[in-house]
């Protein structure tokens, strides 16, 4: 049983996590947090552990107020994390000694940093990238959101602040997209092998 | 070839996970297979940072990381109040002082102040002699009634040059006898503006037009500092 998928248990499980059972806590981040920070990956690379870390403080804040099911509470951490996301975004481009992203001029993945391509052997990260690289921002976080956070589309709707139609949209936009330009369907597999 | 559009409900349910590989839409194999990858092993991973984000998330739910805003939002508010409440004491010192100065004070609250006052050296008029000097000045009639200047003697001269004007049109100068002042009281007001005129007639006149007891009620203004003030403007 996953925290999620029982509502009872789960309901008890954040009503602990709320009065600071770290036993609660720890079930709850476990559970969350590897797709956390593979969300925070594709949209802002080399910085999701921290930003990752931050979304948990900021549930942890309102965790006392939050009512919901597990889908609810997934939607709630996720539209932080976005948030988080987009702040960061934003202070980056206003400091002018920020160094530049190396990954914006590399565009697909065979441009990446060798050394973080030596280093990073997941496969599920790659193609975490993969999808980034070779999307607009809005359609990458909405399929992000549902492959990666696993949520419906009326809950990725709700955490991108857009209809369920314009969602929609975007998702097949962004399918058809990624189908036009894979050329070679396993090429960003066979990237990810150690070298 | 390019792959064509998917409809909305193939596109649902290939994010969702329900199309596999072999049963993927023509020209989206390669898309399944990187949705595949991006969603898996989401359990495997390991956070080197794991102890410390939940020690902080644990101090966050327990309230010992109170949310910045709300501390910052308390202690503006803390600030505003301060500054306000010393606003309003500032206010109401200052008029208290004014007050007290003029002697405007009610006498229960006057005669205290100037006591106490007088013992650190500071003369306010006490409750007694609260007015003394403002009946002379008010209405001029003992300061400046002799240079012809002021409210009353604009409001008297522009009555009487009224009155004459009046009679010059050839009505009864006694029609409008409660308005007008008396014809022997007129002849001796000067114009306001000359001031050195002659000072015992003004003066004379002056207390005529406002004080004298030989001129009949009805036939005096009833309001001369009112009706007087009206009309010298005009």
């Amino acid at each position: 049983m996953t925290p999620t998928s029982d509502g009872g248990a789960f309901d008890a499980l954040v009503a602990a996590a709320a009065e600071g059972d770290q036993g609660a806590l720890v079930a709850l981040y476990r559970a969350h947090h590897p797709a956390l920070v593979r969300f925070l990956a594709g949209l802002v690379p080399g910085e999701a552990e921290d930003l990752a870390s931050e979304t948990w403080i900021d549930l942890g804040r309102g965790l006392s107020r939050f009512e919901g099911n597990g889908q609810d509470f997934r939607r709630l951490l996720f539209t932080i994390a976005r948030r988080r996301a987009i702040d960061y975004g934003r202070k980056r481009r206003r400091r002018r000694t920020d160094p530049a992203d190396l990954a914006a001029y590399t565009g697909l993945a065979g441009g990446e940093d060798p050394g973080e391509i030596a280093a990073d052997v997941d496969a599920s990260r790659r193609a975490v990238r993969h999808i980034t690289a070779l999307l607009p921002r809005p359609q990458a976080e909405v399929i992000l959101l549902r492959v990666v956070a696993g949520l419906s589309l009326t809950d990725v709707a709700r955490v991108v602040g857009k209809t369920p139609e314009a969602v929609s949209v975007l998702q097949t936009r962004g399918l058809h997209r990624l189908a036009s330009r894979i050329e070679r369907p396993a090429r960003w597999e066979r990237e990810s092998e150690p070298r | 070839m390019r792959p064509n559009r998917l409809d909305a409900l193939t596109a649902d349910r290939l994010l969702s996970g329900e199309v596999s590989l072999d049963d993927a839409p023509p020209g989206y194999a390669g898309v399944a297979q990187l949705l595949g990858a991006a969603g898996r092993g989401l359990g495997a991973e390991g956070s080197v940072q794991e102890v410390a984000t939940i020690a902080a998330m644990q101090a966050a739910a327990l309230g010992h990381l109170a949310p910045v805003s709300a501390r910052q939002e308390k202690k503006m508010l803390s600030k505003v109040l301060t500054v306000k409440a010393a606003a309003v004491a500032a206010v109401l010192l200052g008029a208290g002082s004014a007050a007290a100065a003029t002697g405007s004070l009610p006498a229960g609250i006057q005669n205290p102040t100037s006591m106490v006052l007088a013992k650190i050296g500071i003369s306010i008029p006490g409750p007694d002699n609260h007015g003394n000097g403002h009946t002379g000045t008010r209405g001029k009639s003992a300061g400046h009634a002799g240079q012809g200047k002021g409210p009353n003697a604009n409001a008297t001269y522009g009555l009487c040059t009224a009155e004459e004007a009046h009679a010059d049109s050839g009505h009864q100068p006694n029609a409008h006898a409660a308005v007008f002042p008396s014809t022997t009281t007129c002849t001796s007001v000067p114009h306001p503006g000359q001031g050195g005129g002659n000072k015992s007639n003004t003066e004379g006149a002056s207390s005529t037009t406002t004080e004298s007891p030989s001129v009949p009620p009805s036939s005096r203004p009833a309001s001369p500092t009112s009706s007087g003030r009206s009309h010298g403007r005009a």
